[in-house]
């Protein structure tokens, strides 16, 4: 029983830091899972993937409701993301725990890195109105104070990158926000408040994919994934009531620092060294 | 929802200052589309959670058997029918899971309708590789 309530709090902690910086949650999930509650990297990849499908639900409900995502632009690239989902559902089921947790640690590495530097990366300018193409959107910036338009660049690209993003998130039970929203930002010129708004809605398919392998296998342990997946959703709530009161760059910056030692962490447990 | 520039084009005299967001380039049929899938994604969240706690309540109350994993979703309907918190949460976790898959199912709709016939081909691939998740998973 005390095992079921700390997995609610592990899903109640990653929904609200997850939502508070734009992210899924799973890597924070999968982690706390394994290193200090001891639960099978696999099961936990299950668990976090479902999880995500719940945080990419709420967090889309308010997207939507802004107008910021891209519907057209999003289904286009849900296509290689639930295919990337599949496949990486299929390996990662096939690999061996050890390997399992390396690669994870790598991936944390580079999503700590991605968190502590993307504030830094320029924003781009977006256009008004005309020449927006077949892809191309409009949203009204509230920031801003008037509506930005913007033509999509590089499909092939973003396809490319889903692809992965898939691959990464089915194999590892993470969202693989951190993988397309700086692709749809920096890659195919999309602002940054539809790329957060267009990817948190992709990602419950690509985690649904994901998810549905493990589901219909019956590999999912309902005593780790249900209560991770009620945690997520409250602090998902609470999270995106508090993002507006703390400064959400100073927030990044910790968490890559906490992702940075728990990768490590995760990569010396992969080799059988445990520091705690 | 974002919108096609020959709609954006018909469009183009709308107010400059929208009440609604985003409404400068939108029609009546857009606002549509994300009000409906707002509210889908509303609909399938809350009705897992509900599915999901009442199999907590069963479980907490000692109803049924012992929390189980690895059993085939054949069993699930005699489990729900048994009051069993094992169904609930499998239950809870499928609609939860089935929600981004009513969505696709939405959008392919919505394209339809609109004639926008390239986007309802994407969606209809989205749906294939779904589909094919779940016949890869019975196999595995």
């Amino acid at each position: 029983m005390t095992y079921v309530f700390l997995f609610a709090v592990v899903g109640f902690v990653a929904g609200i830091f997850g939502s508070m910086v734009g992210l899924g949650g799973g890597v924070f999930i999968v982690p706390a899972l394994t290193l200090f509650l001891g639960v099978p990297i696999h099961d936990a990849v299950a668990a976090s993937l479902i999880a995500v499908v719940a945080t990419s639900a709420s967090g889309s409900i308010t997207y939507l409701r802004e107008g910021l995502v891209n519907l057209r632009l999003a289904v286009s690239i849900e296509t290689a993301l639930a295919l990337g989902a599949i496949t990486g559902g299929l390996v990662g089921a096939l690999l061996d725990k050890g390997t399992l947790s390396a690669i994870f640690g790598a991936v944390m590495m580079a999503v700590s890195i991605y968190m502590g530097l993307r504030r830094k990366v320029s924003p781009r300018v977006s256009v008004d109105g005309a020449g927006l193409g077949r892809l191309g959107a409009s949203y009204v910036d509230r920031e801003l104070g008037h509506t930005v338009g913007y033509a999509v660049r590089r499909l092939p690209l973003g396809l490319f990158v889903g692809l992965v993003a898939g691959n990464v998130s089915g194999l590892l039970g993470v969202g693989g926000g951190f993988l397309t929203v700086p692709t749809l930002r920096l890659g195919m010129g999309v602002p940054m408040r539809a790329a957060a708004a267009t990817s948190s809605f992709m990602l419950g398919v690509t985690a649904c994919a994901g998810a549905l392998v493990y589901l219909v296998r019956g590999a999912v342990d309902p005593v780790v994934t249900v209560p991770v997946v009620l945690g997520v959703t409250a602090g998902a709530l609470v999270g995106s009531s508090l993002a507006a009161r703390v400064k959400s760059s100073v927030l990044a910056v910790v968490l890559a620092v906490v992702l940075l030692a728990l990768a490590v962490q995760m990569i010396l447990a992969a080799v059988g060294v445990s520091i705690r | 929802m974002n919108q096609d520039p020959q709609e954006r084009s018909d469009e183009a005299g709308l107010p400059a200052a929208p009440s609604v967001p985003g409404a400068l380039f939108r029609g009546a049929k857009a606002m549509d589309a994300d009000w409906v899938l707002s509210r889908l994604l509303m609909a399938g969240l809350v009705l897992a959670v509900l599915i999901l706690v009442a199999g907590v309540g069963l479980a907490i109350a000692g109803v049924g058997d012992e929390v189980t994993r690895g059993s085939s979703l054949s069993a699930l309907p005699r489990a729900l029918a048994a009051g069993e918190p094992w169904g609930f949460f499998i239950l809870g976790l499928l609609v939860l899971v089935a929600t981004p898959v009513a969505r696709v199912l939405f959008l392919l709709v919505w394209f339809a309708r609109r004639g926008s016939w390239w986007f309802f081909g994407v969606s209809a691939i989205v749906l294939v590789v779904i589909s094919l998740s779940v016949v890869l998973g019975l196999r595995a």
